[in-house]
């Protein structure tokens, strides 16, 4: 008797099919698997087999077993692709929506939310989150003004909690961090912070933010909010993939931690009224120190960075105790004069600092372009390293960070605004990016990109708006016209 | 149908180094701790539970571990102590709220913003997952009795009126 044997495959000319919806034929699974996709999710994907309506309910099982035939395997070694839904039981409920009205899209809100919003916070929506925008319900530039002054000239009190915070753990942590970032940080010494910059595979930034080492294997990195999710992403991509060999473990810490700033000339007065116990002196904890402590009597982490400008300290406290260190500080920042600042604030300071943001990390400019050429490794690999360096990347004529002056003071710089020569008006040389008021200037300030930028400091051009139909002259300064020597940082 | 927050609980995450997966169980074992395959939880007692919803991952909670203004410092150190060179405990108590859910007509209502059958048959006690409810990411374990949720603290406020809307 002739036992029973599967037939998958009748061998012939001409084209057979294995998937009648997407027309997938015994070619073309044969293809996939010739040009290593040789799983059946990543021949699915190939081929597009099984991806139609029937989630491949009709064909499936035949392109599996060609696909195991190609692999010289049974079919039951192979599997099936994971059907989606129709075909995966959904309920109409959750398609007919409870996304409706304050629902539509879900609110994310610092640790800290009740203590702003006791304390005046108006809140602007940036992404999910609800920030601070100033603290006080007038319009216009006044509040933001006023908190930007009181970090300049005595101290503010930012909640910072929304950046981005991943955990790195491993034997190869700092192995990791310097293959992920164009600088360097396994040079980074315990208990310090470093500013780091990384790119995309095309060589294009990406982001930024402080990394601090806590222990010899263990980091913890700080993103852009915009960035979190994307930069979490990349991580554990290479992590799991370019690095597979690696000992690396990645946690997503944000929500664990609530993460303030105190800046200012005082901030060190404000700070030492919360921690009576600590030597905050520039000797113990130096510019870029990073260190477990003892904040308003939490157990969290205390960072001497700075995104103003200022002598500046950010402290982390697990967020369940946010409330009450951000009411602890508030009340040690009156009695100086202090006072909170939002996240205009923020902007005005790092403007005239000439510190960068999602606006110029916009997607499209490179280390050279933003003035970081230097922080890039001449050793080693990293993400991004040979497409940075492709010629049209690091074209001197390529658009740079510049930052500008209104030469009428009276006259606002708009942020979008594009610059042109007198002679040449309809010729965009470039944008403004940023743009505010200034406080320790007369006028308003900005930042740019400037076609061969670096080139142009000390000229002018004309900031044009046709939107707002409004022109003015631009002195083209550098960006790092504020407190160069960083003395104020440091002091 | 009853909603429940519980405020103030332990929860630390748990990974192993490379290749090291049968050293930190062995660990966890002998400090109480089993841990349970990938998509499923154990339950030691009323308080205590670990689960795994990704790979190499592992979420030990203790209910009767309050945490505090320091976070759950204690037993984070306590599970530190028990996994040693094994692998990695980050504490991660203040980041997460946690909700258990009951009532005979809860499985259906869930529906409204859970993609996954709930049905006994299809998610019986035990197993846990990791999926979007009302578009914010969030773990769901099967209790013997109901649902266990454990959704971002920053979307808390979100999900908790989200679940009191739909159990109206």
């Amino acid at each position: 008797m002739t036992p029973l044997a599967a037939l998958w495959e009748v061998p012939g000319d001409g084209k057979a099919f294995v998937d009648l919806q997407h027309d997938v034929t015994v070619g073309d699974v044969r293809l996939a698997h010739r040009e290593g996709y040789t799983h059946i999710e990543h021949m699915k994907r190939y081929t597009t087999h099984g991806m139609a309506t029937d989630q491949g309910r009709t064909g499936g099982l035949l392109g599996a077993a060609v696909l195991a035939s190609a692999r010289g395997q049974s079919p039951g070694e192979v599997g099936l692709p994971t059907p989606r839904p129709y075909v995966h039981p959904t309920s109409f409920a959750a398609f007919a929506g409870a996304e409706v009205g304050a629902h539509l899209r879900p609110i994310r809100e610092f640790p800290a939310h009740e203590a702003q919003l006791a304390c005046g916070a108006k809140m602007v929506t940036t992404g999910l989150w609800l920030r601070p925008q100033a603290y006080s319900p007038e319009p216009g530039w006044g509040p933001v003004l006023r908190e930007s002054r009181a970090v300049r000239e005595i101290a503010g009190i930012g909640d910072a909690s929304s950046l981005g915070k991943i955990d790195v753990q491993g034997a190869d942590a700092a192995r990791f961090l310097d293959f992920i970032y164009a600088n360097r940080f396994s040079t980074l010494g315990v208990g310090k912070a470093r500013y780091g910059i990384m790119l995309r595979e095309d060589g294009v930034l990406f982001d930024d933010g402080t990394t601090a080492r806590l222990g010899d294997r263990h980091f913890i990195l700080t993103t852009t909010t915009a960035n979190h999710g994307a930069v979490l992403q990349h991580l554990e991509f290479h992590a799991q993939v370019t690095c597979a060999d690696w000992d690396v473990v990645l946690t997503d810490v944000t929500e664990q931690w609530a993460q303030f700033s105190i800046a200012g000339p005082r901030a060190r007065d404000l700070l030492q009224k919360i921690m009576p116990q600590q030597d905050l002196s520039g000797s113990a904890v130096p510019f870029m120190a990073a260190l477990p402590a003892l904040i308003a009597g939490v157990r969290g982490r205390l960072f001497r960075i700075s995104f103003s400008g200022e002598l500046a300290y950010e402290v982390a406290v697990p967020s369940i105790a946010a409330n009450a260190v951000w009411n602890a500080l508030l009340d040690a920042a009156r009695p100086l004069g202090a006072l909170p600042y939002g996240v205009d604030a923020l902007n005005t300071l790092r403007i005239e600092k000439g510190h960068v943001t999602t606006a110029e990390l916009d997607g499209n400019t490179t280390a050279h372009d933003l003035g970081f050429e230097r922080m890039l490794k001449a050793e080693g690999d990293y993400v991004g390293r040979v497409l940075a360096r492709r010629p049209a990347l690091v074209s001197p004529l390529r658009k740079q960070l510049v930052a500008l002056r209104p030469t009428n003071r009276a006259a606002r710089l708009i942020c979008g605004a594009h610059l042109v020569e007198t002679s040449n008006p309809a010729h965009s040389l470039g944008y403004v990016t940023s743009s505010t008021p200034g406080v320790v200037v007369e006028g308003w300030v900005g930042l740019a990109l400037l076609a061969n930028g670096k080139q142009r400091i000390g000229g002018k051009l004309l900031a044009v708006s046709p939107v707002h139909d409004e022109s003015t002259e631009v002195e083209i300064i550098t960006p790092h016209w504020f407190d160069p020597e960083n003395s104020r940082v440091r002091s | 149908m009853s909603v429940v927050e519980v405020h103030h609980f332990s929860l630390v995450q748990v990974a192993p180094w490379r290749g090291g997966e049968a050293l930190l169980a062995e660990r966890l074992q002998a400090a109480g701790w089993p841990l349970p395959p990938l998509g499923a939880a154990w339950f030691g007692d009323a308080a205590r539970m670990a689960m795994s919803v990704r790979p190499q991952r592992w979420l030990l909670l203790d209910e009767a571990r309050r945490d505090t203004h320091h976070g759950s410092a204690d037993f984070h150190a306590e599970i530190a102590h028990a996994v040693g060179d094994a692998g990695a405990v980050v504490d991660i108590s203040a980041a997460r709220h946690l909700w258990r859910l009951q009532g005979d007509a809860m499985r259906e209502r869930l529906a409204a913003g859970c993609r996954l059958d709930l049905h006994p048959a299809v998610f019986p006690p035990a197993r846990a997952a990791a999926t979007l409810i009302a578009q914010v990411n969030t773990l769901i374990i099967a209790l013997p009795e109901g649902w266990m949720l454990l959704a971002p603290t920053s979307t808390a406020r979100h999900f908790n009126e989200w679940l009191q809307r739909i159990t109206v």
